[in-house]
């Protein structure tokens, strides 16, 4: 019985150590063909990028001279094969690559291949996605390939519940939007106030060739914001406000006046000095006018600096 | 870029060897591309330093267009291999990503021909090339 009893019980280990070894050798042969085919997908990969960066690029080279006929040629090859998901997805990266590669004439051409394809579109609708992954991939290319973003989905952007869109969304300011201040101003909903703020200090960190316009922030800002907006001004040395700003001296109220009159004095222009006076002499306040006073000595200051370093070399000089 | 009045018709039915040195594929197929459109003109290509030396040890070429950093040789070490070693005169164009004041003396100190910086407008390359290729040409003549 004993003896029995042993021969099922090896039988039984035999078995099990049969089936044992089986699983093993279809685990190892799923794992072998699960790399044989990501090399397969990679070489597939790598053929179809080698493809298109010929193509593409051969098409930016027809485009730049002209050759309809040849642009025609690649561009039909281009839109036969953006339909699949992942060719798109090469094209994208191939034109992405050359963007940031090449400048001048090519860059254009190169939009304008991103837009023949319907990249662009596609581009914008991803901004309405549901997944991060995609709202993020969008603004990055916006950023990266320099497209003009609506201000309605720049604003859904900047009202995204989600903080780093939001964050990402700020980088686009400036130099994405064609009329940020505008925007900021006249948006409906509003946007918060620590959104404001990091779009001040945005603005504030960009060359000065490249702030938008604030006249219309000027006109319609409430006073926190013009504040803001002249701290710009005053910090840029925006001399394109100065008749702005003379205007706006007559009609503001004392808080704003004030940060005049300190822009004023800053870009220390002698044009400047009768509108303050007259300012000075309408003021009850003589702190206020003393202010002033000090702002127009400043001014006064700033222009004869030049006389007397002439003066100096004149002196040097003999 | 101006054009060297030494043009003969002699230069126009040479063909023009350039050996295009850049880790970057975008790079080389973007130049390849490029040069295909100018008349009697031929590419290698050379995808790091290595193949590169090798094939300016085995080839002469007319023009050389190199990156600087490259795995393997940089550019900095083809360009000491062409000047010292070979005294070949032959024109370096070099494209970089970018460019500070000790590379760029460095680079005159070998007689760099032209520095590009990435991004760059192929059509300012082609005029280098043009330029560069027939002043060579001139300089072999005379």
């Amino acid at each position: 019985m004993n003896a029995l009893f042993t021969t099922d019980l090896l039988a039984i280990m035999l078995k099990i150590a049969l089936l044992l070894l089986l699983a093993s050798v279809f685990g190892l042969c799923a794992i072998l063909a699960r790399r044989v085919i990501q090399r397969l997908q990679a070489d597939l990969h790598a053929r179809h990028k080698a493809i298109f960066v010929h193509w593409i690029i051969n098409f930016v080279h027809s485009d730049l001279r002209n050759e309809e006929k040849s642009k025609r040629n690649y561009l039909r090859k281009l839109k036969l094969f953006r339909r699949g998901a992942y060719p798109r997805l090469i094209i994208l990266e191939v034109i992405h690559n050359f963007y940031m590669l090449l400048s001048g004439d090519s860059r254009q051409s190169l939009l304008r291949l991103y837009d023949e394809l319907g990249l662009i579109r596609q581009t914008f609708r991803k901004i309405h996605s549901r997944k991060l992954r995609r709202v993020m991939q969008a603004i990055r290319e916006i950023r990266d390939l320099n497209l003009q973003i609506d201000s309605h989905q720049y604003l859904y952007l900047l009202k995204h519940p989600v903080t780093e869109i939001r964050e990402e969304a700020f980088s686009l300011l400036a130099s994405h939007i064609k009329d940020p201040v505008t925007l900021l101003f006249s948006a409906t909903p509003k946007l918060t106030r620590w959104q404001k703020i990091q779009f001040y200090h945005k603005i504030r960190s960009v060359d000065p060739s490249a702030i938008p316009d604030l006249s219309y922030g000027l006109n319609h800002a409430t006073i926190s914001d013009k504040l803001f907006l002249l701290d710009i001004i005053r910090r840029k040395n925006l001399q394109i406000y100065f008749i702005k700003l003379l205007n706006m001296l007559r009609t503001e109220p004392w808080v704003i006046q004030r940060a005049i009159v300190y822009t004023l004095a800053k870009f220390g222009r002698k044009e400047a000095i009768p509108a303050l006076r007259k300012l000075a002499k309408g003021l009850k306040s003589p702190p206020s006018a003393h202010w002033v006073n000090r702002a127009i000595g400043h001014i006064r200051t700033r222009q004869g600096r030049p006389k007397i370093d002439k003066l100096t070399v004149f002196r040097n000089a003999s | 870029m101006k054009t060297v009045p030494c043009i003969n018709s002699k230069i126009m039915e040479t063909i023009f060897k350039i050996l295009i040195c850049d880790d970057n594929e975008f790079v080389r197929t973007a130049l390849e591309v490029f040069i295909s459109g100018l008349p009697e003109v031929e590419a290698d290509l050379a995808s790091d330093g290595k193949e590169g030396l090798h094939k300016l040890m085995d080839n002469d070429y007319d023009l050389v267009i190199m990156d600087m950093q490259m795995p393997v040789f940089s550019g900095l070490e083809l360009i000491r291999y062409l000047r010292e070693k070979r005294h070949s005169m032959i024109p370096v164009i070099v494209l970089t990503g970018r460019m500070n004041e000790q590379m760029n003396s460095v680079l005159k100190g070998f007689e760099v021909n032209h520095v590009f910086t990435k991004p760059f407008a192929p059509k300012e390359i082609e005029a280098a090339i043009i330029h560069y290729l027939q002043s060579h040409e001139c300089a072999l003549h005379n």
